[in-house]
């Protein structure tokens, strides 16, 4: 494998092509996490690129998951729905995930994806790379973590 | 006879959505989790067409594809893919084995919806009448 994919670039662009063109719901990047006391929602997926195993990780606020989830056809949701709140979540990162494999397949060979599973919380502290958006209905973030 | 149509797709969400896009038409809904599974229910109940996921667990997308297409008494099967990824690659490998369409997700139903009738006869359900 030659040079490490620009990871924050294709995160950008697959999270651009799902959410603001796909779900027609604009997301503004962000430098860093918005604080929220909302509740929030996570969920994550191992990745093998080449030799190397890395974990997606994908935190929602609630407002958000809310909205993702009627886009999605899911229906209409409560902040107490929580498990259907953690299927739009989870299937938010399968959408990513797999558009984030077809930008890197083009170019760095082939991007293979686990598959998606809840979570009880984020690792903050170990993420190589935080990506952060915000929009109307609030906050969104991807931490990217290499594994082994 | 009302089209028999298999959903196949590890996320429920997405299996959901498509169900309730598909309730109003007059068709027989099926759905499995994985590639494995969708392979039982197509012998099980031979579907006039597939909706299939690309990134699933235990079998994916072409994994299905490749093993339908290799039984000939269920090789003739419609097939239209639903991917996030929209790499070219991925697109030839499924066109070679044969898939009528795809579309990439997020879907709109609209469009799925037109794609489904150029494969199968989709007629709305006669509304329910109080008695």
């Amino acid at each position: 494998m030659s040079a490490a994919p620009d990871w924050k670039r294709l995160l950008q662009s697959a999270v651009a092509a799902i959410f603001n063109a796909g779900l027609n719901m604009p997301l503004q990047v962000a430098s860093m996490p918005v604080p929220t006391d909302e509740l929030a929602f996570s969920a994550g997926m191992p990745l093998r690129l080449g030799d190397h195993q890395w974990e997606i990780r994908l935190q929602m606020g609630a407002r958000l998951a809310i909205d993702v989830l009627a886009r999605l056809g899911g229906g209409a949701a409560r902040e107490s729905d929580g498990q259907l709140m953690e299927e739009a979540v989870a299937e938010s990162l399968n959408l990513v995930a797999g558009r984030l494999a077809g930008l890197l397949n083009d170019t760095n060979g082939s991007l293979e994806l686990g598959t998606p599973q809840r979570l009880s919380g984020v690792h903050a502290a170990n993420a190589l790379l935080e990506c952060c958006w915000v929009s109307d209905a609030g906050m969104m973030c991807i931490q990217l973590d290499l594994i082994s | 006879m009302s089209p028999r149509i298999l959903i196949v797709d590890d996320s429920s969400l997405q299996r959901r959505a498509l169900i309730t896009l598909l309730a109003d038409y007059d068709c027989e809904l099926h759905e499995a989790a994985d590639g494995a599974q969708g392979l039982d229910v197509v012998h099980a109940v031979r579907p006039d067409l597939v909706l299939l996921d690309y990134n699933m667990p235990v079998l994916d997308g072409l994994g299905f594809l490749t093993a339908l297409r290799a039984n000939p008494t269920v090789a003739a099967t419609h097939v239209i893919m639903l991917t996030a990824n929209a790499a070219p690659t991925t697109l030839s490998a499924a066109a070679r084995l044969r898939v009528r369409d795809y579309l990439i997700k997020p879907c709109d139903g609209p469009t799925l919806l037109g794609k489904i009738s150029r494969l199968v006869p989709m007629r709305l359900r006669a509304a329910k009448v109080p008695i």
